[in-house]
């Protein structure tokens, strides 16, 4: 049964129902605690029972660097949605969209334009995840990942960077409708 | 010279020619070049310059340069005003000096230049965070507070003085005198803070931010009282209510422990309720605190008021608003509401007698609708499980055999999922004291008193083995019938619940209690000691048909694991242990469910040469990048970013990982094994630096997360983890136990270098003998003090306890026949104790050994699983044999030196060594036979006709009735079960495709063996 709350760092001695889990990524400790030290409020967990961790999501707020202000591609303040992961026992359950809800929420308290993520093109359960909860492609990176996830011959399969408009962006400007028509280079991604 | 530590970058203003020498580590030429522009420019940068590159050179002299300038610096008195120079000397000076050094040198000098220049903000901000990373409070604190009173404006700073104090009030690095005053310091700061705050002052120093908040709180917590702390988490303006209200969850659930620790009821009553009712601006359900754990506290704080019946009449109205809003709930939200109405129902009638309801009781009818709506959901059963539990034998008799067949329907998809909840919830009551009641009989053997199955009548000693064999067959025969149903396999293609898994692991945990193997006081040699082998391999081998046709599932991969290293699988475990891709963070937490006493039961896994990986390496490679700083570089951002409350909790798990018991196995597995290969260690374990600060005080941290391994047992049992390893966890007192012995080793297994050779050699061994002397009375010390503590035999396996009483005697003989000399001792009666418990510890230990025969029919499955006991056996004997060569040694060196023979030992005492020295050869002997035996055993012929006959007796092959006999008659329902387990593996392919696993990790693990160094 679910309890949502912040990260926290012991949490990371019972994330092994997520991250056992071959579609969920193990990285470095500094990765964690980085966002876990700067962005606190947008590291939530789903613990379930015996405070095993059932569900997680870790995302931050920035901007594009200064230097790239008058580039096409410059990002203004915004969140981004770095991983989200549900253990398999706790899918279908909402936990995902639970989760996805509250960093949107700390996202509005940070007064962020709009909440991005990219995902793999081949991943349509993930795409049509955050379609349902109002997310759309905004752009096409081609050739983001180094590999495909469902074909072995491929040796890159691109991203959609999907975004969501957040309560600043009151006229929708940082979202467009035909964004899968819209494609750009991993070089022009920050 | 300074390798781990990033070398500073040179100021913009020097020459390209000196920044080049410096860059490219052309360290003569850097020295020379600034030590010229030093002369030239009268520049003392250029000065540091020279010195931090004359640092890299070779001499000692040279070596030492900044290091010397340094301690001039602190000597004199002197304040190095370029922040740049202290970053050179920092980088020059770093192996030479230990992070615990670096507040009496570097932290020293830094605060004098912040002292001279506190309006340098930048140079002030660079000081406090490098103060801080190397994890040096004591300046740090006072930096920050000069930084605070320096720049009143930046109100961040405020809250960093009081964060840095309150740290170091807590630390160790505070002198004790000062605690007190540092942590009220801290407090007043921010209860003054508060204070503008709750009077609305707007000014720059009251509490604004949510972080703010939850530091005034953890400061509170910590130091203050604990009513004010309660009164204050009830503040309309800072309090747990009042920040939920804004819109932040975190302090509500702070201020919820802190009344539910409190045992204010009223305050948990008032709060959960005024947060579970809470609505949004649409009038619609406002969830941010609509947790279980909420609701929990709610209904258990109703039922702690003085008028109960109005409480839960609250409770009742507030679920009623979520029941009648449920068909927008998200599902989980949906599924906490029914928990709750489950919990309310089972708060309201536990006042009621259970029995009086018979087994229609209104739980079960609330269990029923708890499943009508989550019956398909894989928590389904977690859920319940603690519900069913408080059932009485009549409700759980009629959940199993009326409601749950109920809820069958026309739809093989929802019958399977029922079924397969039925054939849990059975196995969860036949496994707890529910199922049974106390009869007036005595077990045959006069121990174990007998208890009536309410099940089937059946009259056992603990779990009702017909009712467990009747799960075995029933959710096997589902499993052969769900395998045949190509359209129901379809229907679950999509679903996160695997029908055949599931059923899997029900028939599995069953036949593992059949098979006997549990939580035994005191515990066995060996904990396949006297359990039923059939029903054992059987879990095995239907769990092992399972993952080769479902590699992704991580549960039964962890239990398999465990299993295999059970029966001396290891190399085999180990290839299914690397699937699971533990790597780099959640190797601190994982890496024990295989590497843990890896040493004693896989010592060839440590091999080393071309073709071989040292297996511990990413572990190794793990905590040292991670604990490279004192402090990570990310406290700082931390602090930076203003989030005060991960300050504290990643400096607590950074300490707590500098400390784990996952880190100290690591490195004591890794010298156990190659030790056991090459006879000797690589290095002394003090030399090794993350252990070289752990004293025996230091509280080691365990982390290993069990959270995984499948659990359908009661609570009232011992949980699956502890039964299936191969013997207590990763412990406090096993850790330093490991590096006390290690120690011990070190000192008995040390040697001078040949080249050396004292001027003064007599002085020098003298010198040496009462080092080794205070060495080992120490850690005889310490291990006893281990040793004695109650708790610590169920921390260890026998076979570890009597491996630590033996060092730690061995280490007391050391330490007391060190000093003896010829001329003027008697041996005393304490040297004669000590050498009988000596002999009478190995005694009990070879006793264990030999009640495994070679003659045994199912010898290589007994051996195999005793190789942990074995191996602890033979360490034993070899630190007997070891320490007796040093006492041999020592003495032949006092000999040469001081020919009077006066300072020798007693001839009494060797005498009296002679025998421990002959049974320490007599274990040697008798291991090396064993794995002799082993060996000549594995190359038998008939393998798999043997290994499917220890599985499944005659259903597999021929048996003559003497056979049977000799591998345990077989009653009950044995034939059916393993008819049926036979023909889910595939019959005899399948058992020797099984087989051949097994036997082929036996011969590699018996390699190995053949390796390790029994002289």
């Amino acid at each position: 049964m679910a309890n949502f709350r912040r990260f926290q760092p012991n949490d990371l001695n019972k994330i092994s129902k997520c991250n056992l889990d071959p579609l969920t990524e193990t990285y470095d400790l500094s990765f964690y605690l980085q966002y876990y030290a700067k962005w606190p409020t947008m590291f939530q967990v789903a613990e379930g029972q015996d405070g095993n961790i059932i569900g997680y999501i870790m995302g931050k707020v920035e901007s594009s660097p200064d230097v790239y202000q008058f580039s096409e591609h410059y990002l203004p303040w915004h969140a981004h949605i770095t991983v989200l992961t549900v253990a398999p026992e706790a899918r279908r359950s909402g936990i995902g969209k639970i989760l996805t809800e509250q960093l949107e929420a700390a996202a509005d308290a940070h007064d962020a334009w709009f909440i991005d993520l990219f995902v793999r093109k081949s991943n349509h359960k993930a795409i049509t995840f955050y379609k349902k909860l109002g997310y759309s492609v905004f752009r096409v990176v081609k050739d983001y990942y180094g590999g495909h996830a469902s074909d072995p011959t491929a040796t890159s399969e691109d991203a959609y960077d999907m975004r969501k408009p957040m309560r600043r962006d009151k006229e929708k400007k940082h979202v467009r409708e035909d964004g899968e028509t819209f494609e750009v280079d991993p070089a022009d991604v920050w | 010279m300074s390798s781990s530590y990033p070398r500073p970058t040179l100021k913009s203003s020097v020459d390209l020619q000196l920044r080049n020498a410096f860059h490219d580590g052309n360290w003569q030429q850097a020295a020379r070049l600034a030590d010229k522009r030093a002369r030239t420019l009268k520049d003392p940068y250029y000065q540091a310059i020279a010195v931090a590159a004359e640092s890299q050179l070779d001499t000692p002299q040279e070596k030492c340069a900044a290091l010397v300038t340094i301690q001039n610096c602190l000597k004199n008195g002197s304040v190095v005003k370029d922040g740049e120079i202290l970053d050179l000397y920092e980088w020059a000076s770093h192996d030479l000096l230990d992070e615990s050094q670096y507040s009496d040198t570097h932290g020293q000098l830094r605060l004098r230049l912040v002292k001279a220049a506190p309006r340098d903000k930048p140079a002030v901000l660079h000081s406090l965070r490098l103060c801080l990373l190397h994890w040096d409070l004591v300046n740090a604190q006072q930096i920050a507070t000069m930084l605070d009173k320096t720049f009143v404006a930046d109100r961040h700073f405020l809250f960093w003085n009081t964060l840095v104090t309150f740290m170091l009030s807590t630390s160790p690095q505070c002198p004790p005198e000062k605690q007190k005053l540092y942590s009220l310091l801290a407090l007043k700061q921010l209860e003054r803070a508060a204070d503008l705050t709750e009077k609305g002052d707007k000014s720059g120093r009251a509490i604004r931010s949510e972080e703010e908040q939850l530091l005034f709180f953890r400061v509170l917590a910590s130091q203050g009282s604990k009513a004010v702390l309660l009164q204050q988490l009830k503040s309309p303006v800072l309090g747990g209510i009042a920040s939920f209200e804004r819109g932040r969850k975190q302090l509500f659930l702070e201020a919820l422990d802190a009344f539910d620790a409190a045992k204010d009821h009223d305050s948990v009553f008032e709060m959960c309720h005024r947060v579970l009712g809470d609505t949004q601006n649409d009038g619609t359900l406002n969830l941010l605190g609509s947790d279980w754990l909420v609701w929990k506290r709610f209904i258990a704080a109703a039922a702690a008021q003085t008028d109960s019946d109005g409480a839960f009449a609250q409770v009742h109205t507030v679920l009623e608003s979520y029941v009648s809003e449920r068909d927008t709930l998200r599902p989980v939200y949906s599924r906490i509401v029914s928990l709750a109405i489950l919990e309310l129902t089972f708060r309201i009638s536990s006042t009621l007698d259970p029995s009086s309801c018979g087994g229609e009781s209104i739980r079960v009818a609330q269990i029923h609708s708890f499943l009508e709506q989550n019956y398909d959901k894989l928590a389904c059963f977690d859920d319940l499980k603690p519900y069913i539990e408080q059932l009485s034998f009549a409700e759980a008799n009629h959940l199993i055999t009326k409601t749950v067949p109920a809820l069958e329907r026309n739809d093989p998809k929802r019958s399977l999922l029922v079924n397969i909840l039925g054939l849990k919830f059975r196995h969860l009551v036949s496994t707890s004291l529910q199922a049974v009641s106390p009869t007036e009989c005595i077990g045959d053997d006069g121990f174990q008193p007998l208890v009536a199955c309410k099940w089937c009548g059946s009259v056992v000693t603990m779990s009702c083995n017909s009712c467990l064999e009747q799960i075995v067959i029933e959710a096997v025969e589902k499993q052969l019938q769900y395998e045949k149903e190509s359209e129901t396999i379809a229907n679950f293609e999509k679903e996160d619940v695997d029908p055949a898994e599931e059923l899997t692991v029900v028939a599995a945990m069953s036949l593992l209690k059949l098979s006997g193997l549990r939580h035994r006081e005191p515990q066995p040699a060996s904990p396949l000691l006297g359990i039923d082998m059939h029903y054992f391999l059987q879990a095995v081998a239907i769990l092992d048909n399972h993952l080769s046709k479902n590699p992704d599932r991580a549960p039964i991969r962890i239990l398999l694991i465990h299993l295999y290293v059970l029966i001396g699988c290891a190399s085999y475990a180990y290839q299914i242990w690397l699937p699971l891709d533990v790597k780099r963070t959640i190797q601190d937490s994982l890496a024990p469910l295989f590497f843990d006493r890896i040493a004693s039961f896989a010592p060839g896994l440590f091999r080393t040469g071309p073709g071989f990986k040292r297996i511990v390496e990413p572990m190794r490679s793990y905590y040292r990048s991670c604990l490279k700083l004192r402090a990570p570089s990310v406290l700082w951002d931390a602090l930076e970013a203003g989030s005060y409350t991960s300050v504290f909790d990643i400096s607590e798990y950074m300490n707590k990982l500098r400390h784990s018991c996952t880190l100290v196995m690591s490195i004591i597995e890794e010298r156990k094994g190659i030790r056991a290969l090459l006879g000797k260690s690589e290095s002394e374990i003090k030399q090794v630096s993350f252990i070289a600060s752990v004293t025996p005080e230091t509280n080691l941290a365990v982390a290993t997360d069990y959270g995984s391994m499948p659990c359908l047992e009661s609570s009232n049992t011992t949980p699956l983890s502890e039964i299936v390893r191969l013997g207590p966890g990763l412990s406090n007192t096993r850790s330093h136990l490991e590096i006390l012995t290690e120690e011990f080793l070190d000192i008995i297994n040390h040697s001078h270098p040949k080249e050396y050779k004292p001027s003064r050699a007599l002085e020098t061994l003298n010198g040496d003998k009462l080092y080794v002397m205070e060495a080992t009375d120490r850690l005889h010390e310490s291990m006893t003090s281990f040793l004695q503590q109650g708790s610590t035999p169920s921390l260890l396996t026998p076979a570890e306890e009597s491996h630590f009483t033996t060092i730690s005697l061995l280490a007391a003989l050391v330490s007391f026949a060190v000093p003896l000399k010829k001329e003027n001792h008697t041996l005393e009666g304490e040297l004669h104790m000590l050498l009988e418990t000596l002999v009478s510890t190995l005694d009990i230990t070879t006793e264990d050994f030999g009640s495994v025969s070679a003659d045994a029919p199912n010898f290589a499955f007994l051996a195999f699983g005793s190789i942990h006991s074995m191996s602890l056996f033979l360490s034993s004997a070899l630190a007997i044999k070891n320490t007796l060569a040093f006492l041999d040694r020592l003495n032949e060196k006092q000999l040469a030196l001081d020919k009077t023979g006066k300072t020798a030992f007693p001839k009494t005492l060797l005498k009296e060594l002679e025998p421990l020295g002959d049974t320490a050869e007599n274990v040697l002997k008798d291991v090396r036979s064993r794995i002799k035996a082993m060996k000549s055993n594995l190359d038998e012929m008939g393998w798999m006709d043997r290994l499917a006959g220890w599985t499944f007796g005659s259903v597999a092959v021929d048996l003559e009735d003497s056979e049977i006999e000799a591998l345990g008659q077989k009653g009950g329902n044995f034939q059916e079960v393993s008819e049926k387990v036979y023909d889910l593996i595939g019959g005899m392919t399948g058992c020797e495709t099984w087989g051949v696993k097994i036997l082929e990790s036996w011969r590699e693990g018996i390699k190995g063996w053949e390796l390790v160094k029994t002289e």
